[in-house]
């Protein structure tokens, strides 16, 4: 049973952040091991959806998006890395 | 002679797998000769520096002098001048304390920087100032971040005592007139003070021909390792100013007289070498001194101009992107930072990261300079260096494209 990582990339959990939310996603991605669950959460303005999806393809995850607004720009999506 | 810089590249082995390395102002890649010295020394030739009474200490203490040497020859200076730091930033911190602890900067004095600086130029000058009682007055801006030396007059009066600028921008890339503005700030007795992290790299340089009274930069920007940096000091300065930092190997003698302990300073650079120095650092610098001078600092300079100039004509087609600084050509050095319209820097990086294209984004150190220009979430850098070839501007721009047509207008 692998761990639940998860990533919240909302206005309310950035604002006034210093880290940036590409370093979070990038080093999530390298320490998500097989078997974790990666739940993300955001919004566009702060981390767009497509930006996460083309990281998450080119860092070998599958992915479901849970949930997508277009008109409000928020999303959930959860990956695992594909197995080899 | 032209710079090839694709026999430059097989001398840097993170190359191999194709990466676009643009993140040069942060620091740049290490060749080979450079890290070979200093394995060879560390593992052969190591020993604590000077006193020592034996072979490897002396042939330790040669080596690490030498290098004192082989960097002040690059700087048109003499070893004397060259004081070895961590990195650029330590050098103004110390050049701050230094003409502090010394009665140069004195309450009621003044401190001229720019608003254009890194903080590491600024941050210290502040810092003392707030200690001494002296004011930190800032030359403002044009509207493409250079600061306005045309004012230099107005704010130059007879109560400053220290000039601070930076040599090139690490954000706009725009050179300063140094000479100029040295001779005006010897004409009413201020002392001029020089970050040089952006110039000593790219740039032919000599301090003394230029004016400068104190300069700082680091190894790590210039092929050489972390862990060392440089303050240079005209050499008639250093022997007036007392150090900052005391201890080992600052001292010729200590005493206990009848007024308390006496300390008989040692002579410049010792003096300011306080403790065991960064030595095996001091070989690798010493070996990218002499890698960048086989290739001659005006090919350097010429081949980053090239650059920027094809990056700058491919800017200029694309709507999209607002640069920071001059547009044209030929009015900055190795150094572009821009922005995707509508989209944050942060998501620029990573999208061009996914391209295997390295450059560094945010506000730089340089936070004042962001928000003159209007771009207070910061900026996205390009800086080059000696193996960054035509192709690899080629390869910025089409990712930029690409990007721009993926992920444009998201925010």
């Amino acid at each position: 049973m692998g761990r639940e990582i998860r990533l919240t990339f909302t206005y309310e959990a950035w604002s006034g952040c210093r880290d940036k939310p590409s370093v979070r996603l990038v080093s999530a991605l390298m320490d998500a091991g097989p078997g974790d669950r990666l739940v993300i959460e955001g919004e566009d303005s702060v981390m767009p959806f497509t930006l996460i999806l083309d990281t998450l393809e080119d860092e070998g995850f599958d992915y479901d998006v849970e949930e997508r607004d277009d008109l409000v720009g928020t999303y959930r999506v959860v990956a695992y890395r594909r197995s080899s | 002679m032209v710079l090839d810089c694709n026999r430059v590249r097989q001398d840097f082995p993170s190359l191999d797998s194709g990466l676009v390395f643009l993140d040069n102002a942060a620091s740049t890649l290490k060749p080979r000769s450079v890290m070979e010295a200093m394995h060879g020394f560390g593992l052969n030739s190591y020993a604590n520096v000077h006193r020592g009474v034996y072979r490897l200490s002396m042939e330790a203490s040669k080596a690490y002098e030498d290098a004192h040497e082989v960097v002040a020859k690059f700087v048109g200076g003499t070893w004397e001048e060259v004081i070895f730091t961590r990195n650029s930033t330590e050098s103004l911190q110390t050049a701050a304390l230094m003409l502090y602890a010394n009665g140069v900067i004195t309450r009621g004095s003044e401190i001229l920087i720019t608003m254009a600086e890194h903080h590491a130029n600024m941050i210290p000058w502040i810092r003392v100032a707030r200690m001494a009682g002296a004011s930190v007055k800032m030359l403002p801006l044009d509207e493409e971040g250079i600061p306005r030396w045309d004012l230099l007059d107005e704010y130059l009066t007879p109560k400053t005592s220290v000039v601070a600028i930076g040599h090139i921008s690490n954000v706009t890339g725009s050179k300063a007139p140094v000479e100029e503005v040295a001779k005006k700030a010897r004409s009413t007795g201020a002392l001029l003070v020089l970050d040089s992290a952006q110039g000593v790299p790219h740039t032919p340089v000599n301090f003394k021909a230029m004016g400068v009274d104190m300069a700082a930069f680091s190894g790590h920007k210039m092929l050489g390792p972390t862990g060392i940096g440089v303050l240079w000091i005209r050499r008639d300065l250093a022997e007036e100013l007392e150090p900052p930092l005391g201890g080992g190997g600052t001292v010729d003698r200590v005493k206990l007289g009848s007024g308390g302990v006496e300390i008989r300073w040692s002579t410049s650079p010792w003096k300011f070498e306080a403790g065991t120095p960064p030595i095996i650092e001091a070989v690798g610098l010493a070996e990218a001194v002499r890698y960048l001078e086989a290739i001659g600092m005006e090919n350097v300079e010429r081949h980053e101009e090239e650059l920027t100039r094809a990056l700058l004509e491919g800017i200029a087609e694309r709507e999209y992107i607002d640069v920071l600084g001059p547009r044209r050509p030929g009015r900055r050095q190795g150094i572009v930072a821009f922005n995707i319209r509508g989209m944050k820097p942060d998501w620029v990086g990573l999208a061009l990261d996914r391209r295997g294209i390295a450059v560094r984004t945010g506000l730089h150190c340089a936070h004042i300079l962001h928000d003159a220009l209007g771009h207070s979430e910061g900026s996205v850098r390009a800086s080059f260096y000696i193996y960054n070839c035509i192709s690899d501007v080629e390869k910025l721009l089409e990712a930029l494209d690409d990007i721009y047509k993926r992920h444009g207008g998201a925010k």
